[in-house]
């Protein structure tokens, strides 16, 4: 039985604070608020790579499956989308202010949350818009109806909803065929990370309030709230396993918890400042986290049903 | 034995047996009279008839012997002056120990009339020789029963001076002494008194005054050995007796513990004070050690009766004041408190310093709630014993519950009274709860405290159950106050433990199933309040609610649910259940200043202040008056300030902060955290001076560390960071914010982090700054007024790099990207509410920032990319011309190598053909020494000849130099000259250091040639060193100078001690080089020519 535990730890990753953290094909990517992405490959976590082009913070990165591109947001206002296997840009979106990132399951389009709004231009309310990957243009546009500032976006493994989580503290699921919006009470604070389960029943999401919410999708039904940290979550990310999931806080702490009986089974307090970012690999083996204290870590998780 | 009287005129004698003497004294005092029998003889009789116990005999005998007249004297009694005074001496001592046995305080008149008798005798006896130590003796005796010390010690000083070895005088001064305290000096005198009169000899009086002040002296080993020994020489000394009990009392009281070897001390007490009260039932001591002992048996009557009979038998205070604390305590017990008292009380009077009964007045005080008068009793009790544990346990435990309770006055005392007997749990307990501060203390004390009360339940002195629950509440509240969540839980269930309750319990009530009793609904609440410190915040939220359902009243609940909505961000709820508190208790301001606190979190500024307005309108000027005033001005100074549209507005808050903070001054004046406020409002409102000294005095007062009890709160922090902004010591105010961000917030606090921003932003650490406004964005990335700072902070970072003068293509370009960003970022700024204008004031914050955004974009902005774009060309132009530098560069180095080159053959062929002339010189020079040993080799030693030989040598070299030519002075410049040149190469020479490494070998070599050259010279120079030597024996001290120069103007020093590298501009560097190849040459030659010229002046 595999136990919990520190795998790598890579100090001064970056110059500073690492913001977003995603994995490719066993790659890491990560960006930060220096402005840079960077690539780590192997246990030892080399970095093989540095991707310079944004101006301002990196405020996301992203990947899809085929492990072909890369999506970063930053503070400058750009999106950008990168060919992994050349190491460049093959495509420069401008949205501002683009904020976290979703890539549409078949990865042909890329969500981000958004205070302009680009379908009612008079209103000054959060929309999430969808980007076509190869034509950086929107190819769709969400309304949430509320005026806030769309800090997460989340895509549902079988590809049907869209969630988006905002500042105010609002959870709303879309249904990408029809637009129709379920809006979700339970938090009155900002909704910083939202996650689907990977059968698409359960959303997760994580709030300044220090709690996770966890709500059934097609009642748009809170059906449990998780206590456990100690300040902002942050970060939450489902376990391609579909037994737990684990989330991140300010509070340097990170929380793992079964999915079937919504309680925390482990907790890792690692990091030196506050942790912005987790995420699993591809197999829910590996988690991996980055934080303000500059530095990478990725852990061994069992996989097997047993705990 | 018989005492015989002298038959007048004759050598007959009658004869009387002692055994018979008369009844009558008249028989006696006849025949003595008639007889005119010698004073000796009429004291004879009357110490006999004194010895049988028949005073009034004894006292006629000597009233008649001092009466007999004056002309009767004068004609028979002339010569017997010694016992003339003797006679007097003896009445008055009598009347005198007569007046020290009426104890009573009643017989003062009777004690007095005696007093007055002996006076006169004595006042005779002075008459007739005004100095015999007697009647200073007897003097001294009365006033010392007078206990009028001074006057005795007069009196035996008197007798002392006369007969320094007089013992009853000696004796008497020991007794002043003892009586002064003085007990050191007082045994001295009774050693000197043994040791004069010999150990056989010494009366058992003088060794109970030797063990009295052993005693006081705390010898109480040598003391009891000196009662011991009083004893075996007079077996009915009360004094002696009443010691040993004294010290045996106080053994058994210092065990304390140890009950079987207290119970044989307290025996021995017991039997020595009976031995006492036998031998002298009217001794006061005696009776009142009786009657303390038969207190502790329960004989109330015998103590009365004792104490009563103790009462009358002394004229002594300090002895009445005992008896008086006897009688007390039998009425307190019998809780006659009133007539318990006033015998306590009348005790505390007699005796202002006898601590038993200031003590039992205290305690009746408190009995009838005098607090205040319990209190000075008890104070007084300490005053005459610091360290009394009783006294201080209690003065502590009255400090600690009484209001104002006084928590530092109380620790104090129930430390020493912990000191004094460190197993008292119930102390330990009291420290515990008056540490309020000191968090760690009192859990140390609560958990010694819990040592001692599981000894007790351990050794069965203590049912487990009858530990009060409220104990182990209190260690869990401050274990939960630590931060220890693990203990605080162990605590809580210990405590719901023993009112028989548990967690399932607690989960019957969250279902409603048990009802719990009032007093235990702390401890509920209790538990919820760890639970939220588990970050169980929903487990605890719904315990509250609970709660509060069965005990409806209580408020606290509500509160924390408000609370911890409020932190939930749902201001609703959490007003919702604050005004269910206030509606409960609205005469209780917490829930009210809870809610003014919520209501600033959440930026409802006029809310807050109604909320602080009412908490000030119930409160009266206490603390929770002062939290108000604070909170107020802490909002209207850090909430509000930012109003960068009206500064009218700005300052009426500002006014309005200052007001506040010197409110809480008026009533506080020693208020730090007023303080720190009013300097922020003054340096905010420009009094910059004021401001300092505030700031000053606060950290002079204050350390402001992260373990003073000041830093607990973050607006210290704040302000102290707002202070050094407006000192422009913008580094320590950075460090000030950085810390309060990392101490209150784990930097995820978007305020703090725009004041850091604009700290480091005054500083021009540009890079700073934007990445600590990223971070704030990352956060609240819909708060447009860090995007339009982030804008202006590239902006300003761009023109700080195109100002700098140094302009090169890796700056442009960054001027160039935070230009890039910058415009991003106003654009995005100012795009920002274009949907929102109609409907916003004009004079929002929000407008005011996007109008300022415009005009960046449209006015500032391109004036900006004109000078990057002008920076972008000259920087290029720049790097053009370093480039064309760099080829000429290496170029020129090439050039250089291939000069070197041929330098260096060039210097190679030299040195050889100079070997060569050199050698032949050698060889000539030998054929000529050869040729003159040929010459002078007939008889002369050969030592003489060498030397001769050497001399003639040298002076062949010098003749052979000075063909050179021109004059010392023209070389002496010529060389200075070429020396600086020679330097300059130097100089170069390690300049050069960034050319190519085949080009450093050749240097390398090339100098370590240079250096072989410079040390062929040497051997020269120190043969002409060594030879000026020689010739300065024979020449006067004037050369000194010249050595002197020479020394200074060596050129491979110089090099060394500048070691500042010329960098000469590249273009004339090949010029130069070429001159000082030339020199070197000429240089080696001048060099050795100035020293062979200087050689010649010497000469």
């Amino acid at each position: 039985m595999q136990a919990y535990r520190v795998q790598s730890v890579k100090e001064e990753a970056h110059s500073d604070g690492v913001w977003s953290v995603a994995w490719s094909k066993g790659s890491l990517i990560t960006g930060s608020v220096d402005a840079s992405i960077k690539i780590w490959k192997g246990e030892a976590l080399e970095n093989s790579q540095t991707f310079d082009g944004h101006r301002l913070g990196v405020i996301s990165v992203v990947t899809e499956k085929s492990g072909k591109y890369a999506c970063s947001s930053s503070m400058d206002s750009m999106i950008r989308v990168w060919d992994l296997s050349k190491g460049t840009a093959v495509n420069t979106i401008e949205a501002a202010p683009a904020w976290t990132l979703d890539f549409s399951p078949d990865g042909r389009f890329i969500a981000t949350g958004s205070q302009v709004n680009k379908c009612h231009r008079s209103a000054n309310t959060g929309s999430v818009n969808v980007y076509g990957v190869e034509s950086g243009k929107i190819e769709q546009s969400f309304d949430i109806q509320k005026k806030t500032f769309i800090l997460t976006v989340a895509y549902s493994p079988n590809g049907r909803y869209l969630a988006a989580g905002g500042q105010d503290g609002s959870v709303a699921i879309f249904d990408v065929a029809t637009s129709v919006k379920t809006s979700l009470e339970g938090h009155s604070m900002s909704v910083r990370s939202v996650a689907f389960t990977t059968d698409s029943e359960r959303l997760l999401t994580a709030s300044d309030d220090k709690h996770i919410n966890v709500y059934d999708v097609k009642q748009g039904a809170l059906i449990k709230t998780l206590s456990g940290h100690g300040s902002f979550v942050l970060s939450l990310d489902v376990s391609p396993t579909g037994l737990t999931f684990a989330s991140s806080s300010t509070d340097r702490q990170i929380k793992i918890w079964e999915l079937s009986t919504l309680e925390c089974i482990h907790t890792f307090e690692e990091h030196k400042d506050q942790v912005w970012d987790i995420a699993y690999d591809e197999t829910g083996a590996k988690l991996a986290s980055v934080s303000d204290d500059h530095s990478i870590r990725v852990y061994t998780c069992p996989t097997d049903t047993s705990k | 034995m018989s005492i015989q009287i002298p038959v007048r005129d004759s050598d007959e004698v009658v004869e009387v047996k002692i055994s018979e003497l008369p009844e009558e004294v008249d028989d006696v005092i006849g025949v003595l009279q008639a007889e005119l029998a010698p004073l000796d003889i009429w004291i004879q009789f009357a110490i006999e008839y004194y010895k049988q116990n028949n005073e009034q005999n004894f006292e006629e005998i000597m009233n008649e012997a001092n009466k007999i007249p004056q002309a009767t004297i004068d004609e028979k009694y002339a010569d017997q002056l010694d016992s003339r005074i003797r006679c007097l001496n003896i009445l008055a001592g009598h009347y005198i120990e007569k007046s020290k046995m009426l104890k009573s305080s009643e017989k003062e008149m009777e004690r007095d009339s005696f007093n007055t008798k002996a006076t006169t005798l004595l006042n005779q006896a002075e008459s007739i020789y005004h100095s015999h130590p007697s009647t200073f003796i007897s003097r001294g005796v009365m006033y010392l029963q007078k206990s009028e010390f001074d006057r005795a010690e007069t009196q035996f000083d008197t007798a002392l001076v006369n007969d320094p070895k007089n013992i009853p005088a000696m004796l008497g001064r020991a007794c002043v002494l003892y009586s002064r305290k003085e007990y050191n000096k007082s045994l001295e005198l009774y050693k000197d008194v043994l040791k004069t009169l010999g150990s056989k000899k010494c009366p058992a009086s003088v060794r109970l005054g030797l063990g009295l002040c052993h005693y006081q002296l705390g010898h109480v080993d040598k003391a009891l050995a000196c009662f011991n020994r009083v004893l075996q020489l007079s077996p009915s000394n009360v004094g002696a007796h009443i010691a040993i009990a004294i010290i045996e009392l106080n053994r058994a009281v210092k065990l304390g513990e140890d009950v079987g070897a207290a119970t044989e001390h307290i025996k021995k007490a017991v039997t020595s004070v009976h031995t006492a009260y036998q031998l002298d039932p009217n001794n006061s001591m005696a009776l009142n050690h009786l009657s303390n002992h038969c207190f502790y048996r329960g004989d109330h009557e015998k103590v009365n009766k004792m104490s009563m009979s103790a009462l009358h038998n002394t004229p002594m205070n300090e002895m009445k004041a005992e008896s008086y604390y006897n009688l007390a305590r039998v009425q307190h017990v019998q809780q006659s408190y009133q007539t318990a008292f006033s015998y306590y009380f009348r005790s505390s009077q007699l005796n202002k310093q006898y601590a038993p009964g200031l003590f039992g007045c205290g305690q009746l005080y408190l009995q009838k709630g005098d607090v205040d008068n319990a209190i000075s009793s008890f104070r007084k009790v300490i005053e005459q014993d610091k360290d009394n544990y009783e006294a201080n346990k209690i003065l502590g435990s009255l400090y600690a519950q009484t209001k104002p309770n006084k928590p530092e006055l109380a620790l104090k005392h129930l430390r020493i009274a912990h000191a004094a007997f460190p197993k008292d749990e119930e102390v330990l307990i009291e420290i515990g709860q008056s540490e309020r501060r000191d968090f760690q203390a009192s859990l140390d004390a609560f958990l010694q405290a819990e040592v001692l009360i599981d000894k007790k339940i351990q050794n069965g002195q203590l049912e487990a159950s009858a530990v009060p629950y409220q104990f182990y509440n209190n260690v869990a509240c401050v274990s939960l106050k630590l931060g220890h969540v693990v203990k605080a839980t162990h605590y809580l269930l210990k405590a719901l433990q023993q009112v028989d309750m548990d967690e399932s319990t607690i989960h019957d009530l969250l279902e409603s199933k048990s009802p719990i009793h009032p007093e235990h609904a702390t401890l509920v609440y209790n538990f919820s309040r760890i639970l939220e410190e588990m970050k169980q915040t929903e487990k605890a939220k719904s315990l509250y609610v609970a709660l509060a359902k069965q005990h409806p009243n209580y408020i606290e609940c509500y509160l924390r649910l408000g609370i911890i909505h409020n932190e939930q961000g749902d201001l609703e709820k959490a007003i919702m259940w604050c005004n269910v508190a206030s509606k409960i208790r609205p005469s209780d301001p917490t829930s009210l200043a809870i809610m003014g606190d919520i209501y600033l979190k959440h930026s409802h500024w006029s809310l807050a202040q109604k909320k602080f307005d009412q908490v000030l309108k119930l409160s009266n000027n206490d603390k929770k008056d002062i939290y108000a005033l604070l909170a107020m001005g802490n909002m209207f100074i850090g909430g509000i300030r930012p109003d960068m549209m009206d500064p009218d507005k700005t300052d009426r808050h500002l006014q309005y902060a200052s007001a506040q903070f010197e409110r809480v001054l008026q009533i506080d004046k020693n208020n730090i955290y007023a303080a720190l406020g009013l300097g922020a409002v003054l340096a905010e409102r420009g009094y910059t001076n004021e401001a300092k000294d505030i700031f000053t005095k606060v950290r002079e007062n204050h350390a402001i560390d992260n373990d003073s009890k000041l830093s607990a709160i973050p607006e210290t922090w704040i302000n102290l960071g707002h202070l050094n902004m407006v000192n422009r010591q913008y580094t320590n105010a950075a460090k000030l914010y950085e810390n309060c961000l990392k101490k209150f917030y784990n930097f995820a606090n978007v305020d703090v982090l725009m004041f850091l921003a604009k700290a480091e932003f005054e500083s021009n650490k540009f890079d700073e700054c934007e990445k600590i406004l990223e971070k704030a964005i990352r956060l609240e990335p819909n708060r447009l007024v860090l995007w339009f700072n982030l804008a202006v902070t590239s902006h300003e970072h761009c023109l700080m790099i195109l100002k700098d003068p140094k302009k090169n293509v890796t700056n442009s370009e960054k001027a160039n990207r935070l230009l890039e960003a910058s415009v991003r970022l106003f654009t995005f700024v100012s795009k920002a509410s274009k949907a929102d204008q109609k409907k916003e004031k004009a004079g929002t914050e929000k407008s005011f920032i996007v109008r300022m955004a415009k005009n960046y974009i449209q006015k500032v902005i391109q004036q900006t990319r004109n000078k990057a774009n002008e920076h972008m060309e000259s920087s290029k132009l720049e790097q053009e011309k370093t480039n064309r530098l760099k080829q000429q560069q290496l170029a020129a180095i090439e050039q250089r190598r291939e000069l070197e080159d041929k330098m260096l053959a060039e210097l190679e062929q030299k040195k050889k053909a100079e070997e060569e002339a050199r050698k032949q010189r050698f060889q000539e020079q030998q054929d000529k020494l050869a040729a003159l040993q040929e010459q002078w080799n007939d008889g002369k030693p050969d030592h003489q000849g060498s030397a001769a030989a050497a001399a003639d040598q040298e002076q062949e070299y010098v003749d052979e130099d000075q063909a050179g030519g021109s004059t010392a002075a023209e070389k002496k410049k010529r060389k200075k000259k070429e020396k600086g040149e020679k330097t300059e190469k130097k100089k170069k020479r390690v300049k050069r250091d960034d050319s190519k490494k085949k080009r450093k070998q050749a240097e390398k070599k090339r100098a370590r040639e240079a250096e072989d050259e410079e040390e062929a010279e040497t051997p020269v120079d120190s043969g002409a060193t060594s030879k000026k030597k020689r010739l300065k024996k024979k020449t006067s001290d004037e050369d000194e100078d010249d050595a002197g120069s020479d020394q200074n103007e060596n050129p491979y020093e110089s090099v060394r001690d500048d070691g500042v590298v010329v960098d000469a501009a590249d273009g004339e560097e090949e010029v130069m080089f070429e001159d000082v190849n030339e020199t070197t040459s000429k240089e080696e030659q001048s060099d050795e020519s100035v020293k062979e010229q200087m050689v010649l002046d010497e000469e």
